[in-house]
């Protein structure tokens, strides 16, 4: 266009004669004024074609917009200015559960209406009102009827007046998201309980860890196959050979047969299994004498129990052995022992001069004596007799605390040895007035009870001698030998009186050491309170039992149960 | 009785002398010879120079104890068959054991038993029967 423009005007030099200056001023002008309107033209060109680029990048995002929406899983809807709506994307159908043609031309609360009121007002007031987008988390509906939870997003689109054209509305279904924050939350708190637990169980283990650190007596847990799993310090002492430079040793993990073996002091050779009784059944060992003998073979004389160790589904898991050390305990005892030998020594010798002495004298051995010397006598004689038996009370007792070996049992005959008891206390029930009647049943005279020396007899003697003391003048002592009713291959020998009685209040102590009864202790002073209580333990070392029944002033019946022994070489 | 008595030699080995005194006069009285010691040692010298029909020992004595005594008579070839009573007034089983594992006729335990009982027990021992 430029060109021909160009031509025209050579053309038109060409053909005219020269112009006029003022006509040549007027082309000229026309001529500015064409390219004025030239110029014009082709910047409206330009700009037409700036739009239609502008134009086609629109459309192109639109697609593009279009394109992720019916891609993306949030729903998504565009509505007019009554929340109708114009556009709802695929993702809606999968979160609402509502086909796409369901949802156009309704409105959202097709999934709705599970809020509070004021809820949507504020909503309404925001997007509407205030023209402003609203965010937020909202409760809606699925057409299954099942409650979601969704966070949603609904922004005001405005046209040139600042008048809503349209709403756009995101939502995201944020209820599995949800599902499995609560899940986290709860799965913490328990871990946090746990945690806790953990804790309390830990302080627990500790503090008993702590105790059995700290308590005097040994304690060793081992496991099944025999190994240390805790060994306290005292128990690390006890076995701890000192010197070997070996003193803290850890002991955890080592077999318990390489640090100790425990055996019976008898037979320190023959080491005794405790794990082995144990798996084999055997509930516990309680408080056994024994020695424990180190690696170097030294040995400490203890007592010591055995538990089995069971887990809560009460499986056997190892065995807990406790041991005490008995060295000061056997001083103890071996000082008691001497102080024995000693009392019995040094307090019966003079006793028995002094008996004989006046046995003599009574004899007349010495010489005649006047009736009232021999009856001040008698009298003297009689004392030393009650004082040597009450030496042999406390020699008994102490014998028993000692818990020693006192010599081999024997077979005594019962019926011979109750006759006997009756016969050395004739005397003493002839000055009470009280008469001894004795009785025993068919065949009981071939009776025999295993007993260690004496043992029978002080058993016969107390309860004769004590149901004579605590009768009144003129009544009877019953003493009977017949079978036990109860248990077979048991006699029963049974002393009964007429006497004071045991008040009630009193029954339980009334085989205690040194304890008298009140009323016992008012109707006779002397005594020691020890009678009971030796023929209690007698009783039941020989493998038999004492009861008694009484009623306070009526009188008291005494029953000792022994096991009637089997005569091997009659 | 007095005259079968007057035969035989018994040896008291007790260091108490309210005791021995006592043992001896009944003894005595009784028609039997009778010596004392004091000790185990003096025990152990007087048996060698005149072996008894029957010794009555004490335990605890000075010097050597009754066990020891016991021990060493029965281990010697000429005192060995001596008949022995302990008068102790020791009463605990594992002492009665201990002596009777020694051989001993008889264990009394002195303020138990009676100055007759006694007699009567050293004359079953030296006339066993009757």
């Amino acid at each position: 266009m430029q060109s021909t423009h160009k031509e025209l005007s050579r053309e038109e030099e060409r053909q005219k004669p020269p112009l006029s200056e003022e006509y040549v001023k007027g082309l000229e002008k026309k001529v500015k004024h064409l390219e004025d309107t030239e110029k014009a033209i082709l910047n409206v060109l330009e700009d037409a074609r700036i739009l239609e680029a502008q134009l086609r990048n629109q459309t192109e995002e639109l697609k593009k917009f279009h394109m992720a929406a019916e891609e993306s899983s949030d729903h998504m809807i565009i509505t007019d200015p009554d929340g109708v709506i114009l556009y709802a994307n695929p993702a809606v159908e999968k979160i609402t559960g509502f086909k796409i043609e369901e949802a156009i031309k309704k409105t959202p609360s097709l999934w709705g209406k599970q809020m509070k009121g004021d809820f949507y007002e504020k909503f309404w007031n925001t997007i509407k009102k205030e023209k402003k987008k609203f965010s937020g988390e909202i409760i809606n509906k699925r057409k299954t009827g099942e409650q979601y939870v969704a966070e949603i997003s609904v922004v005001p689109l405005l046209n040139e007046e600042n008048e809503v054209q349209f709403f756009v509305g995101i939502e995201r279904d944020i209820t599995e998201k949800r599902k499995y924050e609560d899940q986290l939350v709860t799965q913490a708190k328990d871990l946090e309980n746990i945690n806790e637990e953990l804790q309390r169980e830990k302080e627990e283990r500790d503090s008993i860890l702590r105790f059995l650190r700290s308590i005097g007596d040994g304690v060793i847990a081992v496991d099944l196959g025999g190994n240390v799993l805790f060994v306290n310090e005292t128990a690390s002492n006890l076995i701890t050979v000192s010197g070997l430079g070996d003193d803290k040793r850890e002991m955890k993990g080592i077999r318990c047969k390489e640090l100790f073996w425990i055996a019976s002091e008898k037979h320190p050779d023959d080491s005794i299994d405790f794990l082995e009784r144990i798996v084999g059944g055997e509930t516990s060992l309680e408080d056994t004498h024994g020695i424990l003998i180190r690696v170097d073979k030294s040995i400490v004389p203890i007592a010591y129990s055995v538990n089995p160790i069971r887990g809560e589904d009460g499986r056997l898991l190892g065995c807990m052995l406790i041991i005490k050390d008995m060295t000061d305990e056997r001083e103890v005892d071996s000082a008691k022992d001497r102080f024995l030998s000693v009392a019995a020594h040094q307090l019966r010798t003079p006793l028995s001069g002094m008996r004989w002495h006046m046995e003599m004298l009574l004899d007349g051995d010495v010489g005649e004596i006047s009736p009232e010397v021999k009856e001040v006598i008698e009298q003297v004689h009689e004392n030393t007799l009650r004082m040597a038996g009450l030496i042999n009370d406390l020699l008994n007792v102490a014998l028993l605390d000692a818990g020693q070996d006192q010599g081999s049992a024997e077979l005594v005959n019962v019926v011979e040895t109750a006759k006997n008891s009756i016969d050395e206390l004739k005397l003493f029930a002839e000055k009470l007035k009280i008469s001894l009647d004795f009785s025993a049943s068919e065949g009981a005279r071939d009776w025999s009870v295993r007993s260690l020396p004496r043992r029978l007899y002080e058993i016969c003697e107390n309860l004769i001698h004590n149901a004579i003391k605590y009768s009144r003048p003129d009544s009877v002592v019953a003493i009977r030998v017949e079978a036990s009713k109860k248990k077979e291959g048991f006699c029963v020998l049974t002393v009964s009186d007429t006497g004071i009685g045991i008040p009630k209040a009193e029954r339980e102590k009334i085989f205690g050491k040194f304890f008298r009864a009140s009323n016992a202790f008012r109707w006779r002073t002397e005594g020691t309170g020890l009678g009971l209580c030796v023929v209690k333990s007698f009783s039941e070392e020989m493998g038999g039992s004492i009861v008694f029944e009484s009623e306070e002033g009526k009188g008291t019946k005494f029953i000792v149960e022994l096991p009637i022994a089997k005569k091997e070489n009659a | 009785m007095k005259v079968r008595n007057a035969s035989k030699y018994i040896f008291i080995v007790e260091d108490d002398e309210f005791v021995s005194d006592v043992y001896k006069r009944k003894l005595l009285k009784e028609g039997f010879t009778v010596a004392l010691a004091r000790d185990g040692e003096e025990a152990l010298r007087e048996v060698h120079k005149r072996k008894p029909d029957l010794m009555l020992l004490d335990i605890v004595i000075p010097l050597k104890d009754g066990f020891q005594v016991l021990k060493e008579i029965r281990a010697d070839e000429a005192l060995k068959d001596i008949p022995v009573i302990i008068m102790s007034n020791l009463s605990q089983g594992k002492d009665i054991e201990r002596a009777k594992e020694f051989g001993i006729s008889d264990y009394i335990v002195k303020s138990n038993v009676s100055i007759s009982d006694m007699v009567e027990r050293v004359t079953r021992c030296l006339f066993p029967k009757g």
